[in-house]
């Protein structure tokens, strides 16, 4: 089979890949979209849309996708992806076998859902500042531009008035924010009363942006405060890629070919661009021809796609990934109180934290409740015997939040990925990620330092959950931009040199990480690379004006 | 981990896990919401939380028979 006549190829599904489709659908180019996109065939249906307590009192079924089938999910040691309930599985589907990885203890999630990662993803849609958008080497102005046309599409709720929305919710397309939960109100009404002195310590507070509906758009309805969030897309409130596949694949210029893994890319001088790729199910290899090339499969696998198709083995690309840590806190002022049924299972509050050494290298705190993840994952966490854990579980749940740090990440030598060709599987992706005994000390300093601005909101942070690195899920930086004319790099324009139209419309080219989450500003940038490449096209007259 | 009560505990969980996940559990795994009181408790337990998981693991280290089935 052989696929040909493409304006754009483009690899993956990701939030990246379909915000690239949708621009360049929108030139009228002819798209293809080239992805393995496996889907949830187990749970959908068997999801009831009502609320979680409803569920819990009335529902038979309940085990099956609570616990999995068979229950996968109480004896799952897990910690990277802990949130990932047996309905989500699939985002891991088949990632062992077919995106082998090695390293020493760097511990990524990838994805071959349709979707990619954001088939699970949390909904936080931070925008950068003008400063964090330079340091990763994008252009501050554009990006805006595209942070409104990308909120347009996929719907963002926030506030436009707290203290934390000149950091993450710099957009005008904005609905009203959801309503947030008895224990976030409690906490945030403590802030409040000590806005002032927190603030002066770089300390705020202030409501997430999510792309998470309170208006209906389209089909998509507003969040029903369910709290099935961990478990189910109720009424497609929540945004997920498949969503813009969907609509996508009613227009006459667009093709998703699945289920394909892109092996390489080869390029011949005056011809057009060969994606070579394999059928997952039948085990057969295909090809795909387009003008050009946007590789969105994540920095990691894109990495790998780069790396196979230059045939440049054992050859070291820096990765950047946020440092993340959990710890369990606890809201003195909720302790004992009930908590109210209505609510949703996403971010409730979003904290920043500007450090005092470095007030720009900004620390988020993601504040999650606690209560549909169910009680017996706590207890599997306190080293109490279970009937004990599972009193006190019971006793603090109400005023117990997951608060979920990120720092940002910029490249070190010491934190590399290299393709290393291998026996069984051709060739694998190896990734050494260490952090220097300074860097370290300054991670610890900086968490002991927003400890103590909890505290001061009656939140005592109970214990610091250690986690591999590559927990945080957020990637990027293998292809660095540069201006210099050096391999393995990206121009500004995200073309990927040694190419001659193959680009990076993922987070691959970025020279830094910041903390609030990539996925808002993967979507913007790959907008604006998708139009670049429209650009060029018709400047060379192969797309109508 | 053993436990002081007999049975392995990820088996343990393992049970805790399918009683909460049923309708039947939906009771026993509610909130502890009684005011004050629970409040009060609730400070003990956390307050205490670390004394007693350090004097667990001395109980698991000084009588190792009593423990271990």
């Amino acid at each position: 089979m052989k696929n040909s006549d493409f304006d754009v190829v483009i690899v993956g599904s990701g939030p990246s890949g379909v915000q690239a489709a949708a621009a360049a659908v929108r030139h009228g180019l002819k798209v293809a979209l080239v992805d393995v996109g496996y889907i949830d065939d187990r749970f959908a249906t068997l999801i009831p849309d009502r609320p979680f307590s409803e569920i819990r009192k009335s529902d038979p079924n309940q085990p099956r996708f609570f616990l999995g089938e068979p229950e996968e999910d109480a004896s799952d040691g897990r910690t990277v992806g802990a949130h990932l309930t047996p309905p989500r599985r699939f985002v891991v589907r088949d990632t062992e076998e077919l995106l082998p990885f090695e390293s020493n203890g760097f511990a990524p999630m990838q994805s071959l859902a349709l979707g990619g990662l954001a088939a699970a993803w949390g909904a936080g849609c931070a925008t950068y500042e003008d400063y964090e958008l330079e340091w990763a080497g994008l252009p501050s102005r554009q990006i805006y531009e595209y942070y409104e046309a990308v909120a347009k599409d996929v719907g963002v709720s926030g506030s436009k008035d707290d203290d934390v929305s000149p950091h993450v919710s710099n957009i005008e397309n904005l609905q009203d924010p959801l309503d947030i939960d008895s224990n976030a109100t409690s906490l945030l009404g403590v802030y409040a009363s000590k806005r002032a002195a927190l603030v002066a310590k770089g300390f705020k507070l202030g409501r997430p942006p999510l792309a998470a509906l309170t208006k209906p758009m389209g089909t998509r309805q507003p969040n029903p405060y369910h709290d099935m969030d961990f478990w189910s897309d109720a009424r497609e409130s929540v945004y997920r890629p498949r969503q813009t596949i969907r609509a996508l694949s009613r227009e006459p210029n667009f093709y998703y070919l699945n289920p394909l893994l892109v092996d390489r890319f080869e390029e011949t001088d005056g011809r057009p661009t060969t994606v070579i790729a394999r059928h997952v199910k039948e085990n057969r290899w295909t090809q795909i021809t387009g003008r050009s090339l946007l590789l969105a499969a994540g920095a990691m696998n894109t990495a790998r796609i780069v790396l196979r198709s230059l045939a440049r083995y054992r050859r070291r690309v820096p990765i950047l990934c946020n440092p993340y840590t959990y710890v369990p806190v606890l809201n003195l002022g909720m302790l004992g109180r009930p908590a109210a049924d209505r609510r949703h299972s996403l971010v409730q509050l979003t904290g920043i934290f500007a450090p005092p050494d470095d007030p720009r290298e900004l620390l988020v705190a993601q504040f999650y409740s606690y209560r549909s993840l169910l009680l017996f994952r706590l207890v599997k966490e306190v080293p109490l015997p279970p009937a004990l854990g599972l009193l006190l579980a019971r006793l603090i749940v109400t005023s117990l939040f997951i608060v979920a740090v990120n720092h940002p990440d910029k490249p070190s030598p010491r934190r590399y990925l290299e393709l290393r060709p291998h026996a069984g599987t051709g060739t694998t992706l190896v990734a050494h990620w260490e952090q220097t005994p300074a860097e370290r000390k300054q991670q610890k300093m900086r968490e002991r330092q927003l400890w103590r601005r909890l505290l001061a909101l009656h939140c005592l942070p109970l214990h610091t959950i250690p986690l591999p690195a590559g927990a945080s899920i957020h990637y990027a930086g293998t292809l660095p931009f540069s201006d210099d004319d050096a391999e393995l790099t990206c121009t500004r324009e995200g073309r990927i040199r040694g190419t001659r139209a193959v680009y990076a419309a993922d987070g691959s080219p970025w020279r830094y990480l910041s903390s609030k989450g990539l996925t808002f500003t993967l979507m913007a940038n790959a907008r604006r690379v998708a139009d670049i490449v429209a650009e060029r096209l018709r400047a060379r007259g192969h797309v109508a004006a | 981990m053993k436990t002081l009560f007999a049975g392995n505990r990820d088996e343990k969980i393992l049970t805790m896990a399918r009683r909460e996940a049923s309708v039947e559990g939906y009771a026993a795994f509610q909130p502890i919401t009684r005011g004050p009181v629970v409040a009060f408790l609730g400070i003990v337990a956390v307050g205490s939380f670390v004394p007693l998981y350090v004097l667990w693991q001395w109980f698991l280290r000084a009588c190792p028979p009593l423990v271990k089935r």
